[in-house]
């Protein structure tokens, strides 16, 4: 697959609405899973999300989209342009945006029985056919006018997002903020799209709801094997599910990488921000149920866990905060810290009056570490040494399949 | 209470008259006001005014221009007998082209208004699903704007019934094809027949009275259902907190 998109510019009715920059935005994602479009808000992240999705059209715009098992489609250039239900995507909007009219049942059956009038590549045709048939029943806009296939995956859809069975006769009008939101989700997922587009979607739902939801929007990416482009200004949501990311400013890419590799550039800010982390990709290894953990393994050395569930040999990302690293130069022996890794110092850089940023390796992957300078100089610390890093508390990022 | 067959023939034609001006006014004045709803052009208020010049104008000054431009020697006369065979002044015909001009701001207006209002972020929504432009008007707009299509199609049938300045103007008063209600009330009143005006008189009060509850109670509805809307959800974000 592949999404090739530039704009150059600005949109007409953006302009009168004073933005204070020209886009120059060039980007190229070959690769499915979640890219993360990251920046504060203001940068034109949402604006790109809509010229992809074709609800904003330009002519200086040029989008070209070639989904896993399909043919190359032009949706935006000079001379074409591709409406966006014709596209088969899915959008999800940072406020829910449901149908108020219909019931919840209604709404998430939306886009599934509207499949058919986009331009499914591929096996996903045959899939549409099915969606026409069921057209005729659409009346009763229950589950139960879809064909078994569909029917077992919107439940499924439903079922991982938390969605409940008594929801689904309810109103919108009916239900909270967030559990409108996961309707929302529901029905953008539900509809199978190529290519997901997600602007903010988890700002109505409290920390909780979000712990629940981004492992499953991870997963059902991966499943479905498409492409996802996810604007979001909170970093841990793109800690805990984006492979790559893009850092926008002012309408422009300021950098496009792996996650791991972003956060752990000096260079950019979010290695300077007051949560700077670091993530270290490592092997499931085994698990100890006896105690509860899992070990891990990261080249030669290993971290033990808080026992997850993925298989053994899967590749989980481990998200660890740089003010949570304790730097020692002798290897710790009787310490009730359970992880400690070997590394060495790549670079020191002076942020602050008090305190240092450390750029460790560690089996060939970059960590961040935030000591105090004090310590720097008590430790005689500097580039090249060998130093041991350890830590008391790990957070899990996604579990990779074929990390990049 | 013994209406003539003179009254029964006019109230027949009457309420044919009304209700295929209703029917095709709905017709004309969805796209018009759709248009008008999403237009943003410096021309919009020009469009707007005159859609809206029959409220301001005298029906006779209205009536005396439709007159002109239906009459045989005219271009849309002579188009229209060419067609079918028939005048367009003095025929049922002219008399519901002349009712659609009439009454359309009554109907466009309400209907322009509830477009309007209309979430766009909804129908961005629906065209992302994979909605048709029909389909997104036919599951989302028309749904949503019911109550409005209802409204608006029964002050154009009211207001049709209700017309008299026009249809004095264009109509000629021939019993069966062009003589309404109001005509006939006209003639009982300059015959001194008192009586008979009274009792058409009577019998149009008491339906107008029925026509105006019946609008009153659907916009009644339409409000209470928006408001029972926002109690129930806040009464349900009590529960959930």
């Amino acid at each position: 697959m592949s999404l090739v998109f530039s704009f150059k510019g600005q949109l007409k009715h953006e302009k009168a609405a004073s933005r204070h920059f020209d886009y120059d935005f060039q980007l190229t994602i070959e690769h499915p899973g979640i890219t993360a479009f990251y920046g504060r808000s203001g940068e034109g992240k949402s604006t790109l999300l809509r010229l992809i999705s074709g609800l904003e059209k330009s002519k200086h715009a040029k989008l070209v989209f070639q989904p896993a098992n399909g043919e190359t489609q032009i949706w935006q250039d000079e001379h074409n342009f591709v409406k966006p239900e014709h596209r088969n995507i899915g959008y999800v909007f940072q406020e829910g945006r449901l149908f108020d009219g219909l019931t919840v049942e209604a709404n998430i059956l939306y886009g599934v029985l509207h499949q058919d009038k986009k331009g499914h590549s591929g096996e996903k045709n045959h899939k549409g056919a099915k969606a026409q048939q069921t057209r005729l029943t659409w009346k009763r806009k229950t589950f139960q006018n879809l064909n078994l296939e569909s029917q077992t995956f919107v439940k499924s859809v439903c079922e991982g997002l938390g969605i409940k069975d008594n929801w689904l006769k309810r109103y919108p009008v009916q239900l909270s903020g967030g559990q409108r939101q996961r309707v929302a989700i529901a029905r953008t997922l539900a509809s199978q799209p190529e290519l997901l587009l997600l602007d903010e979607p988890f700002s109505s739902l409290d920390e909780e709801g979000k712990a629940e939801l981004l492992p499953y929007l991870a997963a059902y990416v991966q499943s479905q094997k498409i492409p996802c482009l996810f604007v979001s200004h909170s970093r841990t949501e793109i800690e805990s599910v984006a492979r790559h990311a893009v850092i926008i400013e002012q309408g422009r890419v300021l950098a496009h990488d792996t996650v791991g590799v972003l956060l752990t550039r000096l260079d950019l800010s979010l290695s300077h921000e007051d949560h700077s982390t670091s993530l270290l990709i490592s092997r499931i290894e085994q698990h100890e149920p006896e105690f509860s953990l899992s070990k891990l393994a990261l080249g030669e050395q290993h971290v033990w866990i808080k026992q997850v569930d993925a298989d053994i040999g899967q590749q989980v990302s481990l998200r660890i905060f740089a003010r949570d690293i304790i730097i020692s130069t002798l290897e710790p022996v009787q310490s009730s810290v359970l992880n400690h890794l070997q590394g060495c110092i790549l670079e020191i850089e002076h942020t602050q009056a008090s305190r240092v940023l450390l750029l460790i390796e560690v089996e060939g992957q970059k960590l961040l570490a935030r000591v105090t300078r004090k310590s720097v100089l008590n430790l005689d610390l500097n580039e090249g040494r060998n130093v041991y890093i350890q830590f008391k508390s790990v957070g899990l990022g996604s579990v990779l399949l074929n990390p990049a | 209470m013994f209406l003539t067959p003179t009254d029964v023939m006019a109230l027949t034609l009457t309420l044919k008259l009304a209700l295929t001006t209703a029917i095709l006014l709905i017709l004309v004045s969805t796209p018009l006001a759709w248009f008008l709803s999403r237009w943003s052009s410096p021309f919009r208020p020009l469009l707007e005014s005159i859609v809206a010049l029959p409220l301001v104008l005298p029906p006779t000054v209205l009536g005396f221009y439709l007159l002109v431009f239906l009459a045989p020697d005219s271009v849309l006369g002579q188009f229209w007998f060419s067609l079918t065979g028939f005048q367009l002044a003095f025929s049922f015909s002219g008399l519901v082209i002349a009712s659609i001009i009439y009454s359309l701001p009554f109907v466009v207006q309400p209907l322009q208004l509830a477009f309007e209002r209309i979430d766009k972020h909804a129908m961005e929504c629906a065209q992302i699903l994979g909605a048709s432009a029909w389909q997104r008007f036919t599951s989302i707009v028309l749904p949503t704007t019911r109550h409005s299509f209802l409204l608006a199609a029964v002050m154009g049938f009211a207001h049709t019934v209700g017309e008299f300045g026009v249809v004095l103007m264009i109509g000629g008063n021939i019993p069966g094809e062009t003589q309404v209600l109001s005509l006939v009330l006209y003639d009982y009143v300059e015959l001194l027949d008192y009586e008979g005006a009274h009792r058409l008189a009577a019998s149009l009060v008491s339906f107008s009275i029925v026509m105006l509850v019946i609008v009153y109670s659907l916009n009644r509805r339409t409000i209470s259902l928006k408001g029972s809307g926002k109690q129930f959800s806040s009464r349900n974000k009590e529960l959930s907190s």
